[in-house]
């Protein structure tokens, strides 16, 4: 578990919790449908490392300064805006929880430890003690990151040499689609 | 639900540690850690003489611009700044930061003001690329609008490569016109920043002609543009 300040955001801040070996997702899930839940809870394999969460966060907070949300909530919306499409229902089954999954990140916008609490005692599974890579300067999804799912998921097929490309540039194909999302031409 | 996030933004980058790195006409560029990522901000601003709503209609349409050709650019495979975040109200773009220096800078770092004498083979490598990815960019159907040497970085950890930044002028157009007045642009820039340039300027004249089929009638119209010479430029 991870919590970072927004920068361009003042007074905000994400949470991140990776959980493993969940064994009632379909409890959770219920719970998600009802709209109980006031956190994201995504999928993990699209997403390469924290920062990626935090920039989709910032993008929030800044569509929430300046215009108006997509969706329901801050949430909701975090999940929209990992998604490069603007098809909501797309974007919700890509990145938001699936049935089957058994590992996910849980992303809280300005957590309490009541909220924390709550998480705990309704997710059956395992906390992952991730850890920060020197070298990238962020904590990386090294177990769950999945380079097939990221190039169906962010359509980067798109770019040219996406079949070559090393990790880094692949990292930056899904920013920059991310960036795009709602304006393309 | 709607008062769990803080709703003020930060105006100011620089109370965040963000380093006003250049003051342009129209934008402001920042450079900024964010999360442990070196960043570039570039930010427009209103210019208070007109009108506030056209000019954020300007800016809006100048943000569209840059970025859907930095993004057409990137899928392409010619080196750009990846986007990293775009916040079209605020008018700001943050992408990433490319640790290099302009082309530039690197001509005035190597050349002290012969152009002729000091062709070095790393300059003349540095001008055939610019040729060629200027060329590949044509190829798009896109025109940069502002080729000078100092919107060319060249990235320090692939052995000075080419990276084309300040897409904000840019348009989408097929014609030959167009794409040698681009060409014709890069020249002007070339000879008023470096003087006695023109052979490294015929060095990229030579590599984006080797470089695509559509090549030869884009210098064929350069000639022309030569020709109509500054008026185009200073009253066109
Ligand atoms: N992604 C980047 N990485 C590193 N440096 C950058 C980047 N983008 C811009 N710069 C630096 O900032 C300067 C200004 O950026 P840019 O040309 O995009 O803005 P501009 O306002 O149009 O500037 P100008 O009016 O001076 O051309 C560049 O010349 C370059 O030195
Ligand atoms: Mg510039």
């Amino acid at each position: 578990m991870k919590s970072y300040d927004i920068p361009l955001y003042p007074g905000n801040s994400l949470t991140i919790i990776l959980y493993q070996n969940v064994s009632n997702t379909d409890e959770i899930m219920s719970k998600l449908l009802k709209g109980e839940l006031e956190y994201s809870i995504i999928n993990c394999k699209a997403i390469f490392d924290h920062r990626q969460l935090l920039f989709a966060a910032t993008k929030v907070l800044s569509i929430q300064h300046s215009s108006k949300l997509s969706t329901h909530n801050v949430h909701s919306e975090l999940i929209y805006l990992l998604s490069p499409t603007t098809n909501m229902k797309d974007s919700i089954k890509k990145f938001g929880l699936q049935a089957d999954d058994k590992q996910f990140y849980i992303a809280i916008f300005n957590s309490t430890s009541e909220k924390l609490n709550d998480i705990k005692s309704l997710v059956k599974g395992d906390q992952v003690e991730e850890q920060y890579n020197e070298q990238s300067k962020t904590i990386e999804n090294t177990s769950y990151f999945s380079r097939d799912t990221a190039i169906e998921n962010y359509s980067l097929k798109e770019y040219k040499d996406i079949a070559q490309c090393d990790d880094s540039k692949l990292k930056s194909y899904i920013f920059n689609s991310m960036s795009m999302k709602g304006l393309l031409k | 639900m709607s008062d769990l996030v803080k709703m003020e933004g930060i105006t100011d980058l620089t109370k965040i540690g963000a380093e006003l790195i250049s003051q342009g006409a129209e934008a402001k560029t920042f450079k900024l850690n964010y999360f442990g990522m070196e960043c570039i901000i570039k930010e427009r601003f209103v210019k208070t003489y007109r009108h506030p709503t056209l000019d954020s209609k300007i800016s809006n349409k100048r943000i569209l611009q840059e970025i859907r050709s930095l993004n057409k650019c990137k899928k392409n495979g010619i080196d750009v700044p990846g986007l990293l975040f775009v916040d079209i109200v605020q008018t700001r773009i943050m992408m990433e930061f490319v640790n290099g220096i302009t082309v530039k800078q690197f001509l005035y770092n190597n050349c002290e003001n012969n152009y002729q004498n000091t062709q070095t083979p790393e300059i003349i490598r540095i001008c055939r690329e610019i040729g060629q990815q200027v060329c590949k960019i044509h190829d798009l159907n896109l025109i940069h609008g502002d080729l000078t040497t100092s919107n060319i970085l060249l990235r320090t950890s692939t052995n000075n490569s080419t990276v084309f930044i300040d897409f904000g002028l840019s348009y989408t157009s097929t014609l030959a016109e167009d794409k040698a007045v681009d060409l014709y642009v890069l020249e002007r820039a070339f000879i008023s920043t470096h003087p006695n340039s023109e052979s490294l300027f015929n060095e990229i004249l030579q590599s984006y002609k080797d470089s695509s089929k559509n090549s030869p009638s884009v210098i064929n119209r350069l000639d022309q543009v030569r020709l109509r010479g500054r008026k185009k430029l200073a009253f066109g």
